[in-house]
């Protein structure tokens, strides 16, 4: 994938450049920022957005836009996390079982089959009623609703690229079947799995926001997005920005890493695609 | 029919052993869940007597093993034991019995109204492939998909319920007391529900039209004589039913997770909101009789989509 | 006695690309008569399926499309509303393609295409049982063993012989006048290969309708074909009766063409032997399209060369054309 291709796809630019700007506002946002997450201030609680608050102050005159920004923070190091693990444990296991076949392909395809069968976000809902709520909890949920979907797609692939010339060149050549799979056969189905990647990482914010909101994820007083619009709920009528304001901040968010994979996804297609 | 016969039930005892599997699983994840039932409905200080009583009661001194199979038993009759802390010592099949029908028809309602949606947007898309309109309905589903179903609730509340007062913000009513009533009061969760599938049932269906319309075939019958519309309908639109309807069936299971957070929202009485008020009891009866449900119908509604498109395809029954 | 079916006059397709106008067919003209065959002949990238399709109306909504006229039994069907011109395809103008496993919809029966054709060209009222009695004949007739067989049976099951005689049988449903046939067999080995063309040679016989096919095979055209058309880089470079230019070919690029056929014997199908490429489709205007090919390439040939006849051949686009070197194999 060039990177000069990547550029002229208007979706892909589009959604490197909002993801960029998420990723810096996440993390040199705080800085900058006068107020602290946690500094309470009772004279300006539950201002609406001003210059000096963009998003306005919570019920204890916390600074909205502050604590947007280090729970996106703790949000996206949650996600990435759960993702990071479900690709660590999914691509090996559909490495293999696609490399292999036989019973081993069975026993892993039946083990995706079964965490496919839950709906996500009440498997993600059972293990935290099963390990208990937190921070680790709720990235352990994200990686065991994702793991499926990175085993599978590994799978699939492997199965289709196994009997290609330049793994049986390798295989003839005798290396070792580790460095097969990593080396050889990983590199070449890279595309699909990081499409799937940068959409999981958005839709594991989106698990963590949830379980975090109805109050069985993070747990307050770290500041995760879930646990801030959770707090924005409770006097939603009387001050909607909070909640409002958050959940448009999550939505920008996702809607840039979504554009990221879609550009990947279109960029990768293969008549754009020259392997040889 | 042997073949396709072969295949049906090949596909069902697929089903039925992830089912058993996964009532398995369920247990023994309860099992190993800090905290003992006993403690929680007795208190911490409850004596050691009192303990062994209550677990002898509930069959918790048993074997494992036995303790499993007791317990499957029952979920074969739709008996999934007594709730602990929830709804104390009610019939949890019973407390089921009442909340699944809400749970189904707000499910089922959004379902209805996401295939509405893409069926529309999707079709106008790939008609117009590359025009305005198909920026605007691409647009339209990465933002529907990019926005978590419990905000847009919340949106929904704000603008119609709050700011225009068209419908209520809180409450529904089970279909059983009035359908027209469970239409309205359901609407707004069902719609919230419905965004996100409705974007990605709109760019599948784009996509496999987009990909039909290019077929060969579609050429032929156009130099057979045939009009668009049959062109459309007959070699078009029922070719890409087949992919439509496996994303819609592989969906459920982002349905059911987003029912979970909206029923609670809107306070709707369902197996969803049942399952948080559990999980906050710490009622592990009735937190793994709803994961059973949850699992039952996700497999359930995924075999019978399995079987719509083996009917739709028949290059699928070997 | 021999009555013109179909007439095309300057043709010209081009295709709308985002950076430029890309002509794939230029001023092509020619006729085909009742009952006859008329061979196609030209190598991928020559504009012959362009054109084949332009008379069916089939290209794709970024082509333009230019004739003088298109003159079908005597009437201009270049200027008919899309509805009028919709009447005739199937009926009158029918279109058989390279890929017969492609040309049906997969998931629908070859009993379900016969149907829908059957009701559609004789009206909704026609009786089920009658439709597909006559598809049965039809499909005995395109020497399908078992026609209650295969009307019952999906196109996956069936192979891609089988499938192109269905084809064909379904086009021939309709009793059209005019049939294209686009490398019907180009996608099949050998030995169904010859079953094909020679189902296409009963056909010809036993049925009135006239044939455009289109190949790049000469051995094909010789056997199937009275007239032949050669093209290149779209345009018609040779046209004539398919004895004489297949004896005496005038143009270079056929006699190229030719000459291979009779070395390979109509085994291996390959130009190899012209040496280049054919061009991109953006042509220089004064200058003979060939002749960067060209071996008998000389300063004569930068100038527009007209398509002109040559004595007891047809028409030939070369200067060189009627003298004495133009003698093939």
């Amino acid at each position: 994938m060039k990177l000069r291709h990547f550029l002229h796809n208007r979706t892909a630019l589009a959604g490197l450049t909002i993801t960029t700007l998420f990723l810096l506002a996440v993390f040199f946002g705080p800085m900058l920022s006068k107020w602290s997450s946690n500094q309470h201030d009772f004279m300006n609680a539950l201002q609406a957005p001003s210059w000096a608050h963009p998003f306005g102050t919570d019920s204890l005159g916390r600074d909205v836009i502050t604590r947007v920004l280090e729970g996106a923070r703790i949000s996206l190091l949650i996600s990435v996390s759960g993702v990071f693990a479900a690709m660590v444990f999914g691509i090996t296991a559909g490495l293999y079982s696609g490399f292999y076949g036989g019973w081993m392909d069975v026993v892993v395809m039946r083990v995706v089959d079964l965490l496919f069968a839950f709906p996500a976000f009440v498997l993600a809902l059972f293990l935290m009623v099963a390990l208990g709520y937190g921070v680790t909890n709720v990235a352990l949920a994200i990686m065991l609703v994702y793991l499926p979907i990175f085993a599978r797609i590994t799978r699939n692939m492997t199965e289709t690229v196994r009997n290609d010339a330049y793994v049986q060149a390798a295989q003839v050549m005798g290396q070792g079947v580790p460095r097969i799979l990593f080396r050889e056969i990983l590199p070449n189905i890279s595309a699909p799995i990081l499409v799937q990647a940068t959409i999981a990482i958005a839709f594991g914010i989106v698990i963590e926001s949830g379980l975090s909101f109805i109050g069985l994820g993070v747990q307050p007083p770290t500041p995760s997005l879930g646990v801030i619009m959770a707090d924005g709920q409770e006097y939603f009528r009387r001050s909607p920005w909070v909640l409002t304001l958050t959940g448009l901040s999550v939505t920008i968010a996702l809607l840039g890493l979504n554009l990221l994979g879609d550009g990947i996804r279109d960029l990768s297609d293969p008549r754009l695609k020259v392997r040889e | 029919m042997p073949s396709s016969l072969k295949y049906f039930l090949t596909r069902l005892s697929g089903s039925l052993i992830t089912m058993l599997v996964g009532t398995i699983v369920v247990f023994l994840v309860m099992k190993a869940a800090p905290g003992d039932p006993a403690l929680i409905v007795l208190g911490d200080y409850a004596t050691d007597e009192t303990v062994a009583e209550f677990n002898r009661k509930h069959g918790l001194d048993a074997p494992l093993m036995s303790q499993y199979l007791d317990w499957l038993g029952g979920l074969i009759q739709f008996d999934f034991g007594q709730s602990l802390s929830v709804s104390s010592g009610e019939n949890i099949g019973d407390l089921l019995l009442y909340r699944l029908p809400n749970t189904i028809f707000v499910g089922v309602y959004a379902i209805l109204i996401a295939v509405t949606l893409s069926l529309v947007l999707g079709t106008l898309a790939a008609l117009n492939r590359g025009t305005s309109v198909d920026t605007s309905a691409t647009s339209l589903a990465v933002l529907g998909v990019s926005m978590p179903d419990f905000w847009f609730g919340y949106m929904l509340i704000l603008g119609l319920s709050i700011g225009l007062g068209w419908f209520p913000s809180y409450g529904f009513t089970p279909a059983s007391e009035s359908l027209a009533g469970a239409f309205y009061s359901g609407f707004l969760p069902a719609l919230a529900i419905a965004a996100p599938m409705a974007a990605v049932f709109t760019r599948t269906l784009r996509t496999a039209l987009i990909e039909n319309l290019d077929r060969e075939h579609v050429m032929v019958a156009k130099a057979m004589g045939h009009s668009g519309r049959f062109r459309f309908l007959h070699h078009v639109f029922r070719n890409s039913l087949i992919p439509y309807i496996t994303v819609v069936g592989l969906q459920i299971r982002y349905l059911l997770g987003g029912v979970v957070i909206i029923e609670r929202i809107f306070g709707i009485n369902g197996v969803g909101s049942l399952m948080v008020e559990a999980a906050f009891a710490r009622d592990f009866f009735v937190v793994q009789a709803c994961a059973v449900v949850f699992l039952g119908i996700v497999l359930a509604v995924n075999y019978v989509v399995d079987l719509i498109c083996a009917m739709l395809d028949p290059r699928r029954v070997r | 006695m021999t009555e013109t079916l179909l007439e095309v006059n300057d043709l010209n397709v081009a295709f709308r690309l985002a950076s430029a106008n890309l002509t794939v067919s230029s001023d092509v003209s020619f006729s085909v008569d009742r009952g006859k065959v008329l061979g196609l002949i030209g190598e991928s990238g020559s504009g012959k399926t362009v054109t084949s399709k332009a008379i069916l109306r089939l290209l794709p909504k970024n082509a333009s499309l230019e004739a003088k006229a298109i003159r079908f039994k005597g009437q201009d069907i270049s200027t008919l509303t899309e509805a009028e011109f919709n009447r005739l395809r199937g009926t009158e103008l029918a279109m058989i393609f390279q890929d017969p496993a492609g040309s049906f919809n997969p998931v629908k029966t070859i009993g379900w295409h016969f149907r829908t054709v059957g009701k559609l060209h004789r009206g909704a009222g026609a009786p089920r049982a009658k439709i597909m009695a006559e598809a049965k004949d039809v499909l005995a007739k395109a020497d399908i063993a078992d026609p209650e067989n295969a009307l019952r049976k999906y196109p996956h099951q069936m192979s891609g012989g089988m499938l192109q005689r269905c084809l064909i049988a379904l086009v021939m449903f309709s009793k059209p006048s005019l049939i294209v046939a686009d490398e019907p067999t180009t996608n099949l080995d050998n030995l169904v290969e010859r079953q094909i063309l020679d189902l296409f040679d009963k056909l010809r016989r036993e049925t009135d309708a006239s044939f455009i096919f289109i190949t790049h095979d000469m051995t094909i055209a010789e056997m199937i074909s009275d007239s032949v058309i050669v093209m290149y880089a779209g345009q018609i470079v040779e046209q004539g009766p398919t004895e004489a230019l297949m004896r005496r070919p005038q143009h270079p690029y056929t006699q190229g063409l030719v000459r291979t056929a009779r070395e390979l014997e109509g085994e291996v199908e390959t130009l190899t032997e012209i040496s280049g490429e054919i061009g991109t489709g953006i042509h220089p205007e004064n200058r003979c399209r060939f002749a960067p090919r060209c071996p008998l390439y000389e300063k004569a040939c930068d100038y527009a060369i007209a398509l002109r006849p040559v004595e007891g051949h047809g028409l030939v686009r070369c200067i060189k054309a009627g003298q004495s070197n133009g003698t093939g194999g």
